[in-house]
This record gives C-alpha cells, structure tokens and sequence, in this order.
C-alpha cells in the first residue's frame, strides 16, 4: 500500500467498514509507516472527539405543536401536491411568505403570545419552566402552550374552555396544540380532568404509553415510570393505547400494565381538593375497589404450555441453598433473573422457557411485583420450616407454547398466572404512607459532570475493607434506586430535578462498632446482590431519625455493623453536591388475602 | 403495526392522500432534522423553523415523491434546498456555538474542565470549515448516513465521498489545533443566538 492510498481507506478506516484484505495491507503498511501511523491517530483522534460533541437539546413540544397546527391548516386547506409545486416555484414572494407564516407560528403561536390557561389555585407552589428558566406562579397567572409546569403541593389550572385540570403534587405537565384540540401532555404524576363541553374539538391527555380523549367527562389521568392509568368519575373518555382504542364509562378504570391494574386510580383519589370538599361533585365519594387480584390476572392471560412444580429435596454433597436458588425466564428479548438468582449454579433458563430453584411464594411474588420481600405480606405459608414438605421450597419448570417468539414481560405474566392457578392465590397491592427521603441538591451546588447518554453506564458496588465505593454514570432516578443497596433501607424519591447523565463516584468510610445487627428481611429483601443475609450495618445519616434505622450492607463479617464517617448524608454532598432530606413516601404492599398447596405435578 | 412500515411505505401513503403517516415520519426525523440543522447552522431558532419547514415542503411536493427513491435520501434534499434557501432569504448568522449548560454551569477542576475546553474548541473548529465538509461530517458522523446515501444526495461518486470525508476530518484537526493553540475562547463560549430577521 502506498502512503497516499490512506485518504481512501480512512473513511471506511473510521466506520470499521474496510474489507479484511484492505485490511491487512494497511495494518502491514502502518507497521512500516510511521508518519502514516501519526496521520491515522490523529484523524481517528478527531473523529472519536467529534462523538463526544454533546446533542443540541430539541424543543420537542413547540415542534410538535407547530408541525400539528401546519398539518391541520393543511387539512383545513388542502393543496393539490402538483398545483402547490407550481404555486411554490413560481410566486418569486412565497419564500417571504412562508417565513411570515414562520415567523407568525413562532412569535405567535407559542408561549410568547398565547394564553391557554391559567392557574387557578394553588396548595403550595407551581414552577413553570421555558427556554431554560424557570419561575414560580402564581393565582392568576397565564399558563401557554408548551411551558411545563411542575407542582409541588396540589395547583389547579382552568384552560381557556372553561376546563379545570387539578395537578396533584409532584406532576408535571405540559400544554399543547392538537390537531383538533388541546392536549395535556403528562409527564409525570396524576391530573384530575372536569372537561367542559368541546363543542367543536377534543381534549387530549398523553401519557407516555396512553391516551386519553373526551368531549364532557371528570377523569383522573396517572403517569408514572411503569405505565399510565385512567379513571372515570364522570361521564365517558376513549382510551387509546398503541392501536387499541377502549371507552371506559363513569367507574371504570384501565391501566397499560398488569401490576398498575392492580392499584385502584379511584381509591387514590383523597388528594384532590375536590375530595376534601365535603360531597364535592368532582369526585366519587366511594372509591370503586379494584378486582381481586386473581380474576384479572387470569382474565386472558397467556399460560405456559407445560409447566411443573415440585417440591425441592435438600441440596445433596452439602451445597448451600443459596448456590442454586434462583429463577431465570428467558425471551426474545432477553432473560430476566431477580435478585435472588445469584449463586454460583443458579438455573439459566433456555429461549421460551422459566427455570427455577429453591423458589418460596413469598421471594417469587416479591421478584413478580418488583418490591422488597418485607413488603409481601399477609396470609404467608410457612412451608419452609423444617418437616414441613416445602422444607426447601419448590422447582419451577415452565415450557412457554411460543418459545421462540415470547418476550419476557409475557412469561412474567404467565408466571403470575400459573401462581394463581397452582396455588389458588389471591393477591392485592395496599398502598402505605412510610418514612422515606428526597435527594436534592445541596446548597453548594451539584458536584458530578454531566455526560452524554452514549456513554452510560450501571452502576457499580464496589466493597473494600472498611470502605464502599459506587461509581456510574446513569440518570438520578437509577442512582436514587441504587443508594437503599448501600447506605439505607428507606425509599429514595429523586427531588434534585436533574436530567440526562450525570458522572459519579462516591467513596463511603466505615467504622467498625460492636452492636446488634438487625436482620430484618427488608434490609435483606433490598439487597440487590442478596448478600449479607443476618447482618447489616447502620449508616448515620446527619439529622436524620425519622426513617431510623438507616442500614447499610454489611460487607466483613456477621456480627458486626457500621457507621459511616463522614455521616452518609455529609459524604453525599462532599463528593457528589446531593443531600437527602426526610419525606413521606407512598410504598406497596402485596398482601395475600388466599393461598392453598399446590399439587405438585 | 404502523411503526414497523418503513419509510418509503409511509411516504407512499401521505402521498396517496393518508396524511396521518405524515406524524410518524415526523416522530422518526424531528429529533434527526433538528440536529443536522443545529449542527449545521449553530443557530437554534433557524434549526426549529427549517425542521418545520422541511414537513411542510414534504407535504407540498409530496405528488413528486417516487417510491424508488429513499426516503431519507430524499428527505434530506429537501432539507438541504430548505436551508439553502432560508440563508439566501435571511440574515441569520451561523456562526454561534452554544455551549452545554452542564459545561458552563458546573464546576470540574482539573480534566473535566479540559474536556469541555477540548470540545468547545472542537465544536468551534467544526463551524470553521466550508459548508459542504461540516455538512459531509455532520451527515456521515452524526447521522450515521451511509456513504452509498451521501453520494447518492450530493450526486458524486461513493469513492469521492470517502476522500472527501479524509479531506473534511484533516481541515477540522488543523483548524482544531489551531484554536488550541491560540487557546481562545473566541466565540465558542458564547449562548447568544442570532435570530433570523425578514
């Protein structure tokens, strides 16, 4: 190869797209080259760097509410596509004129010019932010398409239609232009809609997964990161998720996931102001309670094909419990294994099929419904007591009839299915106010780098005699999931307000101190590497007791638990700019109204 | 079901008069568009009405698409004639770079603070070269378009794509070293945003 024959190949050099011949010659070249080896890095150098160029922020809801409006003039005045290429290219002014319409739809028909609601009331406070900058509202204030508004304390709006739409606290939502109306955009947390009459258009809510349209109706809308749910108080609203359309009526509900349809929307309802008013029309004073857990899971639920239970005999040449324990369900998509699959011989389950060891109801259902193992409760079975025949738990081999094509989500669901059915198991989720904390940003400010979304990673545990280290680069909210497997068992709510990727390293120090452990199984439940079961080490968060005590992962030995210095809380805002402050959070528990032995088959 | 059409077939049918399609493509390139505008242009409020632009000539010429053609190929020659012409109409400077907040907004000693140093003046470096080697990058690195696409778009051979792109990346590395060593910070830390006037 010839030292100018390096500007050809670079380009495929770069994309890892050179054939295997061009290849070899250019890797012999470079060996002998050693100019052509400096121009080669330095050209990649430049390359890789510009992938580091972070991507310019998109104002998503002003262009789509500009590309719904231009679709919708469109509609309104359709233009013959061969007539509108001659109209285009023969008017000398149209360029002109389709920047006044630009221009038109930007200065005026954005936030800068037009008013579509505005607030109402307030419990608390409500942010509004645009462009970058946010500002605390107040009663009265006009609220315009596009600006996202976030409540703390509940706040309600009334649209330009007359409208109300009561935020609760922690929503964020944001208007915008639709097609033939208004739409709601919910980011997160729950709104409660009494729609006015729409004489002539629709009044949309968007969840993420789900959307909502009325014409004359009082409903509650909830977004949360696992799905969306709908109630109707009043009236009639058409639900579409994906390509499927429903019309649920004055009492009913719908949830995109298994596990939200088991969370009644209308029982939630205590935190309206409505609901406060005694016999307000907004809501419904008896809040419909959900189905028994059993009849919606069975109600159309795929099933395996062929599945088994048996119950598990003691691990044979003395091998521990643990070693084998676990569960593995593989799809199209990947395999899921909870947290308890994590020794050596753990099954591996192959395509279309669940394995699994040493499984206990209480661990499965807590793995089924992503909550820690305390918060399974309820009429529980001992069968693993000694004599008992569920000594050592049960074996799970299920064949799914679609092994190629099933995902995971799907045996999860057949998973549940076959529980109700083996075990005649009658299961609801019961919603309980708990201590817990907020991480938000401390006062000097965040200490951690924000990267770019190609380069996130997990995040890590790293443990070391007297010394925890975490370390990724993943959004907050995944950080704040993360903390309970280290420093304490209470749940974590993300207050800090920060988006995208952050960079982080957090090097906590521990104290030896001689002290009870306490195993209690939700400290165990939570450990996302199930270790350390029966000792625990406590974590001193700074002033704070009301979620006392904060336990950490005991990493040397049982017996011995630890206190961290400096405190948790004062190592989060050296190191990383964040602190957590105690608040009420909303946990669920699974508690189990019903369950019988299966037959083993 | 509808998000697994492909492109073409979704073209297809805004042109058959199924206009609704027209939202689907626009979820797939908005994100896409507003980036090779933003890059192309450094001029945020440009790249937002260009996008716009982009659809509603999609709408308009949608009689001249041909099912032969690729719709991103296509797509993107619209979008080159839109900006083509937005610039001819329009005094908007392209030459302001905004920083990321997090660069300016958080504070990284040592070599955080390099690396955002490094990739202002890169990014600056970027904004030097002609217009047709930032727009070549922009499409064959941000846009991941393949070089079969990019000939077929600027209408020259793939082999003169390839040589062009070794040509773009050598322009940018000297103008980059060159910024580095004059060690400006010139307009690279700028957040003004010029906005285009009538």
């Amino acid at each position: 190869m010839q030292c100018n024959e390096l500007r050809k190949h670079f380009a495929d050099y770069v994309k890892e797209r050179l054939p295997a011949a061009v290849q070899t010659r250019l890797a012999q070249h470079l060996t002998e080259c050693g100019s052509c080896t400096a121009e080669l890095d330095a050209l990649t150098d430049v390359w890789v760097k510009l992938g580091t160029l972070p991507t310019p922020e998109v104002p998503a809801a002003v262009m789509n509410a500009r590309f719904h409006d231009a679709l919708e003039d469109y509609r309104r005045n359709p233009k013959p596509a061969s007539r509108a290429d001659l109209w285009y290219w023969a008017a000398g002014a149209a360029a002109s004129v389709l920047l006044v319409v630009l221009v038109w739809m930007v200065f005026l028909r954005t936030p800068a010019a037009i008013s579509t609601a505005t607030v109402d009331a307030i419990d608390g406070a409500i942010y509004r932010t645009w462009g970058g900058t946010t500002d605390r509202l107040e009663v009265g204030a006009p609220i315009k398409l596009g600006e996202e508004l976030r409540s703390e304390g509940g706040a309600v709006l009334e649209l330009a239609d007359g409208s109300l739409v009561e935020m609760r606290s922690e929503s964020v939502v944001t208007l915008e232009s639709a097609i033939d109306g208004l739409r709601i955009r919910l980011k997160q947390g729950s709104v409660i809609v009494t729609a006015a009459e729409q004489r002539e258009g629709h009044l949309y809510v968007q969840t993420k997964d789900m959307m909502v349209s009325v014409v004359g109706t009082v409903f509650m809308v909830n977004a949360e990161e696992g799905g969306s749910r709908v109630a109707v108080m009043d009236g009639k609203v058409r639900v579409l998720q994906g390509n499927v359309e429903t019309t649920l009526t004055s009492g009913e509900e719908a949830a995109t996931t298994e596990e939200l349809k088991l969370r009644s929307l209308l029982a939630e309802i205590p935190w309206s102001r409505g609901a406060a008013k005694n016999g307000a029309s907004l809501v419904r004073p008896e809040p419909i309670p959900p189905l028994p857990a059993s009849q919606r899971v069975t109600a159309g639920a795929p099933k395996f094909e062929v599945a088994s239970l048996k119950v598990e005999a003691r691990p044979a040449g003395g091998a521990r419990t643990g070693d084998v324990q676990g569960l593995s369900c593989t799809g199209r998509d990947g395999s899921w294994r909870p947290t308890m699959s994590t020794g050596l011989s753990s099954p591996s389950a192959p395509r279309g099929r669940c394995l699994g060891r040493y499984i206990g109801i209480q661990m499965l259902l807590a793995a089924l419904y992503d909550v820690p193992l305390a918060r399974v409760t309820g009429a529980l079975p001992n069968w693993r007591i000694l004599g008992s025949p569920y000594e050592y738990g049960f074996s799970i081999d299920a064949v799914a009839e679609d092994m190629s094509g099933v995902t995971q989500d799907q045996l999860r669901q057949m998973l549940k299915a076959l529980l109700i059915e083996r075990f005649k198991l009658n299961v609801r989720v019961d919603r309980r106010e708990a201590d817990g904390f907020a991480l938000t940003i401390a006062p000097g400010g965040v200490k951690m780098p924000s990267v770019s979304y190609s380069e996130e990673t997990l995040t890590t545990l790293t443990e070391r005699p007297r010394q925890q280290v975490i370390n990724g680069k993943t959004s907050m909210r995944k950080f704040v999931d993360f903390l309970p497997t280290v420093g304490s068992r209470c749940t974590i709510v993300d207050k800090t307000g920060l988006d995208g990727i952050h960079e982080y390293t957090l090097t906590l120090h521990v104290v030896a101190q001689p002290g009870t452990p306490a195993a209690d199984a939700e400290t165990i439940g939570r450990s996302k590497k199930g270790r350390g079961e029966g000792s625990s080490a406590v974590s001193a968060i700074e002033g704070v007791e009301s979620c006392a005590p904060l336990r950490g992962r005991n990493m040397v030995g049982a017996g011995v638990f630890y206190e961290y210095t400096p405190s948790f809380n004062g190592s989060l805002e050296q190191q990383l700019g964040l602190r957590l402050e105690p608040q009420k959070v909303q946990l669920d528990y699974i508690v189990i109204d019903g369950v019988s032995e299966p037959a083993e088959n | 079901m509808l998000r697994e059409w492909t492109d073409e077939a979704l073209m297809v049918a805004v042109r058959e008069g199924d206009l609704d399609r027209l939202e689907i493509l626009f979820e797939r390139y908005r994100d896409p568009l507003y980036d090779f505008f933003s890059r192309l242009t450094g001029n945020r409020v440009a790249s937002e009405d260009l996008v716009q632009d982009v659809f509603v000539r999609i709408l308009k010429y949608r009689g001249s698409y041909r099912e032969s053609n690729r719709f991103v190929t296509w797509m993107y020659q619209i979008a080159r004639n839109a900006r083509s012409d937005y610039f001819r109409k329009h005094t908007a400077r392209p030459d302001v770079i905004v920083l990321p907040s997090s660069a300016k907004d958080i504070k990284t000693p040592g070599r955080q603070l390099e690396e955002s140093e490094e990739r202002a003046f890169l990014q600056a470096a970027l904004m030097q070269l002609s217009e047709g080697n930032r727009e070549l990058l922009i499409l064959a690195r941000y846009q991941e378009m393949k070089y079969e696409d990019i000939a077929d778009l600027f209408k020259i051979e793939v082999g003169a794509v390839k040589t062009r792109v070794h040509r773009a990346v050598n322009e940018l590395r000297e103008a980059f070293m060159n910024l580095q060593s004059k060690g400006s910070s010139c307009s690279a830390t700028s957040s003004e945003n010029t906005l285009p006037t009538t």
